[in-house]
């Protein structure tokens, strides 16, 4: 279970958002909406622990994983409980290879090889991308490449998936799959939090978290 | 041929090492030989990747007539009075130049026909550590971005109706420097963002890393290395125990 | 203006299949075309050819009639604005405010009725507040909105646009549809790739097409 705690974030002493609390149980899904600067991005890297520590940036509150504090926690423990797609997938993906990319994280975490090519061949079909298997990333339209960057952290198998406007660039029959893909992946116990600006993607939400005031409301 | 990735590393390592010491340009010109022979067995197509990097085979060309110029020594041989143009000398370290430059594009073209994740792969296999390994390729790829990026603004210039080709050079030179800037912070904000969502997916998160793909060496491998080391021992004996056979003159 | 694609194949190189094939279509002023398709099926290739940053493999495109062979992108650029799909690459300038008066300052032909449009379109597209930021730090629907106010600068007869509100919010996404309406209400043409259905769901008079097995349908 996430909980948090009076989370708030400041940038060059401008509030971003403060008096965020919420809790996101095990099979749930919450959507987060906001206006473009209301720190959804933000929120985001702050619930994968990958704030940066700069001066510039002041993060306040608690971000509790299973009762554990976020701040406690090593990168492997961190990776484990939360798993984040980024809005931009041009930042995330480096690798020439499909598979290369995909396999990258259970590397890291030092997943046996069986188990791996078990994760990555499960993981392709799930995304509904075997027929990109063997092609070069810089060969992938804009969609494709969010989808593998989806897949690249399914890999990974989180307990948490973070998806930062996962739908803007995928086609509807793509966008239709993405949401069986995360429904799929709550109701294996695990928790989704999609930011989105579509309402589609509202439909497949437990719970709706609206950013762009300075106080926060949660339905 | 397909060779295990350690192989080809320590035949890029040896022959460019054997190309260094070697004494004279008969020796190095055996190296040469012998790396072209390397890369056939490996079937990688040499013309083409000379092709792909012509602009550095110019330069390098270029580079060895400067010090066929500039190196004096041994008998004149183009010369104006006392003023000597071309001497013996510079024209056997301009040949030593280029010869040993020879080697090395032809090791690195070993190293650009094999995918770089085998290459990294072998690399980790044989102790390098995985974040240089992992660094060392993400520099060069970023190489490519770099470029694409610039290309991209380009584009977005044309695509704002102005017609670079047909701007006057002063403003083709501001242009240029205007767009260094936003390229060179959009790399590092790339690889700011990249080094967020590479720890985001467990990098460094152990010490030990698994690896996807299996490497094995096998009979062949073993052979290939073999005649590889043996050269290399045979090399070095008659490169050291016989010396040069271009006297300096 | 009307833009007329006759034939149009494309493909990478000899060895890959045709992204494009035997396209037919006339896109004309005055109308909005929302243009979707699946994944990796050439929408955005569509667009750099008809701006002549890829060229066809065989086929025709004529802007008025007049064949678009003989004209170079500077100078289509100059009747169509077009906007990327990933907008971060077509900003570079130190500012906000400088992004928006460079093409004028680099073809000398900065005055101060630009100056004054450049501040009437920073009020309009909500960036004014922002004028002497940088580009690169803002959002992404920040960039998009900022491309879009460098393209309304230039008295152009059509917008490509390649996925303009994926990352707009509501607010975004509707002035983006005004923008639009208005747009074609004065005569002018718009092509958006998108696979963005709230907004084509919200836009007037919209031309629904699909781009499928290499041709529009």
């Amino acid at each position: 279970m996430l909980i948090v705690k009076d989370l708030a974030l400041k940038y060059n002493e401008k509030t971003i958002f403060e008096n965020l609390s919420f809790k996101l149980g095990k099979g749930e899904i919450l959507a987060v909406k906001g206006k473009n600067g209301s720190g959804k991005t933000s929120l985001c890297l702050a619930l994968a622990g990958l704030m940066r520590n700069e001066e510039k940036i002041n993060l306040s509150g608690d971000i509790f994983y299973d009762g554990k504090n976020i701040s406690g926690l090593s990168i492997f423990e961190k990776c484990l409980e939360v798993g984040l797609v980024f809005q931009n997938p041009e930042n995330q993906i480096f690798s020439p290879l499909v598979t290369e990319e995909m396999v990258f994280a259970p590397e890291n975490l030092a997943i046996l090889r069986e188990e791996m090519a078990r994760r990555l061949q499960n993981t392709l079909k799930i995304c509904g991308i075997e027929h990109l298997k063997s092609k070069k990333t810089s060969e992938l339209s804009g969609g494709e490449k969010q989808l593998l960057a989806l897949a690249s952290v399914l890999t990974m198998q989180p307990k948490l998936l973070i998806v930062d406007e996962i739908t803007s660039r995928i086609d509807s029959d793509n966008k239709e799959k993405v949401h069986g893909i995360l429904k799929d992946y709550a109701k294996q116990g695990n928790s989704v939090i999609i930011v989105t600006h579509s309402e589609k993607d509202l439909e497949i939400a437990d719970k709706l978290l609206l950013m762009g005031e300075k106080t926060k409301s949660e339905d | 041929m397909k060779r295990d990735p350690r192989v080809k590393l320590i035949y890029i390592l040896l022959l460019t090492t054997l190309a260094i010491l070697a004494k004279d340009v008969i020796y190095i010109s055996a190296i040469v030989l012998v790396t072209i022979i390397v890369n056939i067995c490996l079937g990688t197509n040499i013309l083409r990747a000379i092709k792909r990097i012509s602009f550095y085979v110019s330069f390098i060309v270029f580079i060895t007539l400067v010090q066929s110029l500039t190196v004096k020594g041994g008998t004149p041989l183009i010369y104006i009075g006392d003023f000597v143009f071309v001497s013996t000398t510079g024209i056997i370290f301009a040949l030593e130049f280029l010869l040993r430059m020879l080697v090395i594009i032809l090791s690195g073209i070993i190293a650009t026909s094999t995918d770089g994740r085998e290459m990294a792969d072998g690399m980790q296999k044989m102790g390098v550590p995985y974040e240089f390994v992992f660094m060392s390729g993400i520099a060069l790829r970023f190489f490519p971005i770099f470029s694409d990026e610039f290309r991209a603004r380009l584009n977005a210039i044309t695509m704002r109706g102005i017609n670079i080709k047909k701007l006057p050079f002063r403003k083709k030179i501001r242009l240029y420097g205007y767009l260094m800037s936003p390229t060179i912070s959009g790399c590092v904000l790339r690889s700011e963002q990249l080094s967020i969502s590479v720890e985001a997916r467990g990098f460094r998160a152990l010490q030990h890393r698994t690896m996807y793909r299996e490497l094995k060496m096998g009979l062949y491998d073993w052979l290939f290395l073999a005649v590889g080391i043996v050269f290399g021992a045979g090399f070095l004996f008659v490169n050291y125990y016989i010396g040069s056979f271009i006297p300096i003159l | 203006m009307k833009i007329e694609i006759k034939n149009l194949s494309f493909r990478y190189s000899k060895k890959s299949p045709n992204v494009l094939e035997n396209l037919s279509y006339i896109f004309e002023g005055g109308n909005i075309y929302f243009l979707e398709g699946k994944n990796g099926v050439g929408k955005t290739t569509l667009g750099k050819i008809i701006m002549g940053l890829l060229k066809p493999t065989s086929g025709y495109i004529s802007f008025d009639g007049e064949d678009s062979s003989k004209i170079k992108p500077a100078d289509r650029a100059k009747k169509i604005g077009y906007m990327f799909q990933n907008p971060a690459l077509q900003l570079f300038a130190p500012t906000v405010f400088d992004e928006l008066a460079f093409p004028f300052e680099i073809m000398g032909t900065m005055d101060e009725h630009i100056k004054d449009n450049i501040q009437k379109a920073l009020k309009k597209f909500n960036l004014y507040e922002a004028k002497d930021r940088s580009p690169l730090t803002m959002s992404y629907g920040e960039m998009q909105r900022l491309a879009l106010a460098g393209i309304s600068l230039r008295n152009v007869d059509f917008l490509i646009l390649d996925e303009p509100s994926s990352a707009l919010d509501e607010e975004g996404r509707n002035f983006l549809i005004s923008y639009l309406e208005d747009f074609s209400r004065n005569g002018g043409g718009v092509i958006l790739f998108s696979h963005d259905e709230d907004t084509l769901s919200k836009i007037n008079g919209v031309i629904e097409i699909v781009l499928d097995n290499g041709s529009i349908r």
